[in-house]
């Protein structure tokens, strides 16, 4: 637990300060909140993902939590960047975001995300969620490369 | 036609003998037979008289010779003896001389050579008698010698004279007699000749006249046995004839055959006392009357009349009368001959034919389109009203002209007529036909050829639409339908824009609207858990009703948005079982109700054609209702069924709960409306609204009938044909 707390990180794309608040609020619960790197559009995400230092980010990402709502370069835009890489093209990201459109669904998946999650307005809801994906990504999924 | 044939079995069988010739002949052989024989008799009496006066003559002249000799016989015997018998018989001899010569002087005149020879001979005799004479004196007188002397020699001289001259007569007359036996016999070969010409002519005319006999008799008899027959054929064609006839004599009487009776209805009786005239109407009488004085006056053989008779019970009769006028060999009428036919019918049906001719000719001018019957040549053969109107020339300077020159392309026109006799037909053939003001009318051919009875193609009906206001109004039609399009265009673009615009509105009420509501309730939260103990009660309820309404938003919000994705949505027809989405639907929304107890019952519905995941909405929305509004009704009643009326299937869902007022029935499918307040009953006011847009987009229609207190009954249909989805309608 401590080597992965250590060395993998959740990318956090979310431009909204409140979400991002109450997604590591939720994430928190998990213990996870350390690991969390919050990016405020997809501009950033991008700089952080092909920049410089690009591959000593990506070795540490175990999770990207995107929003499709970006400033700048919407969430799908970062996710087919991230699909069109080599070495960013096996990341597991999570669509998280307030849009129920089936229409983003669909292109969302088209891209190839692994998964989808819809942010509730309750908050318990969301914070139940929030916590339960982190738990499952962080921990029990594995990804290529893994060790354990 | 068995008088005919009678006639001609006559004639073959007695050809007419040629005999005119041998007939002819005959005659004639027998005229020169008889004449000639008359002319021969005569020749053959004066021949033969001839002979008989030549053998009298010879006859005299040998008893001169014996006479002579006689007298000088016995003249020698009285010298020698001086007998006086000898003297006496002399003298005897002499008379006989005397007479005999006579005799033959008078034969001898007949030829006149001979006449002049009698004085010859007269006088030689006489000279002889006087020798004689002399001697005998001499005797008398004794003088014996002298007397020999003279009979010695001189009367020796004297009769040898005598006998020169009879010979030489003799000789004539022998001569005349071979002359005339020849010429007689010759008369008599040639009277054989002509009297067996003669008899062979006769023979002839014998025979001919028997063959004419024999030919004549088996003529008659042949004639005797054809008029026989022919008799009984008139007989019976005059009795059995279908057609009436009538003898009328010239005093009037009557003698009528059956048809005639039959038709008219009179007795031979009644007719034989009738006048002719009473039979006919006045009105046709005339033209009988003229027929009949023509016929008196020989202008006609026969009149033909068609008139009008009377029958007996006072109907009339169309009847086609044959009226004859019989004369006897002088050419005196004897008897009138009426044949009648009763063409009633046919007068009857001709004037059917004329009505019907009428009424064709009336359809044909009444119809406003141009109608022209057209020959394979291409003229016109007849038109109607129509087509005078379309061209504006007169019927009869149509009719013959050529078809195509009406048209503003008569080649496009030759064309269309002769794709009809080649087709047999043309549809909607185009044209423009060219009024004779020089206006055009657009104009649609329908043509078809037509034949005659014996099926032989006899020209081509054409009918002609007048499509210029078709074609003003499609034109028009055109140019609306240019500018509808160009306004759809544009409406579309606008409605496009519209809805992209909507579209990122949804999208932001989806994603940024929901935003700051999870914030609201997210950061109340927090507030209650962070500083949870430093508020008070009231703090923490108010906290609450700020957490309350986020979340309520956030139900608007959902719904809202699943109302407008509703238009957009497509739908998939497929068969749709309504029992099972009903009672799935039920049972799903009961388990969200534990506390409660909901009788929920389903008849048998009918299963529908639809689209199962938006008719699914409907149950869930219809029943989520029915359970909402019977919160206070222990047990909930919910009744569910269906059933079939006309067209469509009626499905209802019945309730024992709240109910409405009927008076805002109008208020229950407009989103957001709603006619209970959030405290009685909680919802959003767009489920209904929903539910009413679903079973539009499948042709159906769905309404509510309550009575406060009293339950509620929604109601929808679906037609029982499947129809194809109908497009979704923009919010």
């Amino acid at each position: 637990m401590t080597a992965i707390a250590t060395e993998m990180q959740v990318l956090l794309i979310e431009d909204n300060p409140a979400d991002a608040e109450l997604t590591m609020d939720a994430l928190r619960e998990s213990h996870l909140e350390n690991r969390v790197l919050w990016l405020k559009d997809g501009a950033q995400a991008i700089d952080h993902l092909f920049g410089e230092e690009a591959a000593i980010h990506i070795q540490r990402i175990k999770l990207i939590l995107l929003d499709l709502q970006l400033p700048r370069v919407n969430g799908l835009e970062v996710l087919r960047r991230i699909r069109n890489e080599t070495q960013t093209r096996r990341l597991p990201v999570v669509i998280l975001t307030s849009s129920q459109e089936e229409s983003d669904v669909i292109r969302a998946y088209d891209l190839g995300t692994n998964s989808y999650l819809v942010k509730p307005v309750d908050y318990d809801s969301f914070i139940t969620i929030v916590k339960e994906l982190g738990l499952y990504w962080m921990l029990l999924n594995k990804s290529p490369g893994e060790s354990k | 036609m068995d008088a005919i044939q009678a006639g001609k079995r006559a004639k073959t069988a007695l050809p007419t003998p040629r005999l005119t010739v041998p007939l002819l002949t005959a005659g004639f052989l027998v005229v020169i037979g008889v004449t000639a024989s008359w002319r021969q008799g005569d020749d053959a009496i004066r021949l033969a008289l001839a002979v008989a006066n030549n053998q009298a003559k010879l006859q005299a002249l040998s008893e001169i010779e014996r006479d002579v000799r006689e007298s000088e016989s016995n003249a020698r015997g009285y010298i020698i003896t001086g007998n006086q018998a000898f003297a006496d018989q002399q003298h005897q001899a002499n008379q006989e001389l005397q007479a005999t010569f006579k005799r033959a002087s008078q034969l001898l005149h007949d030829s006149p050579s001979q006449a002049a020879s009698i004085e010859t001979l007269n006088n030689a005799i006489s000279s002889k008698q006087a020798l004689i004479q002399s001697s005998i004196a001499l005797r008398k007188q004794g003088n014996i010698a002298a007397a020999k002397e003279i009979v010695n020699w001189p009367s020796i001289e004297a009769m040898r004279q005598l006998q020169t001259i009879l010979d030489h007569l003799q000789g004539q007359s022998n001569n005349q007699l071979e002359a005339n036996k020849r010429k007689l016999n010759q008369a008599s070969l040639w009277a054989r000749s002509l009297e067996f010409v003669t008899g062979a002519g006769l023979l002839g005319l014998l025979i001919s006249s028997g063959l004419m006999y024999q030919h004549q008799s088996k003529t008659i008899q042949a004639a005797t046995k054809l008029i026989g027959e022919s008799e009984s054929l008139f007989r019976s064609l005059f009795e059995q004839a279908a057609m009436g006839r009538a003898l009328r004599s010239m005093q009037g009487e009557c003698q009528a055959n059956q048809a005639y009776i039959s038709m008219l209805g009179y007795s031979q009786r009644e007719l034989t006392s009738m006048d002719a005239k009473a039979l006919i109407i006045p009105e046709d009488l005339d033209q009988w009357e003229c027929a009949k004085a023509d016929l008196l006056a020989k202008k006609l053989i026969a009149a033909r009349l068609s008139l009008r008779y009377k029958h007996k019970f006072g109907s009339h009769l169309w009847i086609e009368e044959s009226l004859q006028l019989l004369r006897n060999s002088d050419g005196e009428p004897i008897q009138w001959i009426s044949t009648i036919l009763d063409i009633s019918k046919q007068k009857r049906l001709e004037a059917e034919r004329r009505e019907l001719a009428l009424y064709t000719r009336s359809l044909i001018e009444a119809n406003p389109d141009t109608m022209i019957n057209i020959k394979q040549d291409g003229t016109i053969q007849d038109v109607n009203e129509a087509m005078v109107m379309a061209t504006g020339m007169e019927r009869k300077q149509l009719v013959g002209q050529d078809f195509s020159s009406y048209f503003s392309d008569p080649e496009k026109a030759r064309m269309g007529y002769q794709k009809v006799f080649a087709d047999g037909y043309v549809k909607d053939y185009g044209l423009q036909m060219r009024h004779r003001s020089g206006s055009l009318i657009d104009v649609l051919f329908n043509a078809r050829i037509f034949r005659n009875e014996t099926g032989v193609v006899a020209g081509i009906i054409a009918v002609a639409r007048d499509i210029s206001e078709r074609k003003r109004l499609e034109r028009e039609l055109n140019n609306l339908n240019e500018s509808l399009e160009k306004r759809v265009t544009e409406r579309t673009a606008e409605l496009k824009a519209a809805n992209e615009e909507l579209e990122a509105f949804s999208y932001s009420v989806s994603h940024d609207l929901r935003a700051p509501l999870r914030a609201v309730d997210g950061f109340s939260r927090k507030v209650m858990l962070a500083y949870g103990d430093k508020l008070d009660q009231e703090g923490l309820r108010l906290l609450g009703v700020v957490r309350q309404n986020a979340v309520r938003m956030g139900k608007l919000i959902d719904d809202l948005l699943a109302f407008s994705r509703l238009g957009r949505r497509e739908m998939h027809f497929v068969a749709v079982s309504m029992q099972d989405l009903a009672e799935s639907s039920a049972t799903e929304l009961i388990e969200l109700e534990p506390g409660r107890q909901i009788n929920f019952s389903c008849e048998a519905i009918a299963p529908c054609q639809g689209d199962p995941a938006m008719l699914k909405e409907v149950w869930m929305n219809l029943l989520s209702n029915a359970i909402k509004f019977t919160r206070h009704n222990n047990p909930a009643q919910i009744h569910v069924g269906s059933r079939i009326e006309g067209e469509s299937t009626i499905y209802w869902i019945q309730d024992n709960g709240a109910g409405f007022d009927m008076a805002y029935a109008d208020k229950l499918f407009g989103v957001f409306q709603r006619l209970h307040s959030q405290e009685e009953f909680e919802g959003s006011g767009v489920g209904l609204a929903l539910s009413q847009r679903i079973i539009h987009r499948h042709h159906g229609r769905i309404w509510g009938e309550s009575q406060i207190g009293q339950g509620a009954t929604f109601s929808f249909t679906l037609p029982l044909q499947r129809l194809s989805p109908s497009l979704g309608d923009h919010p």
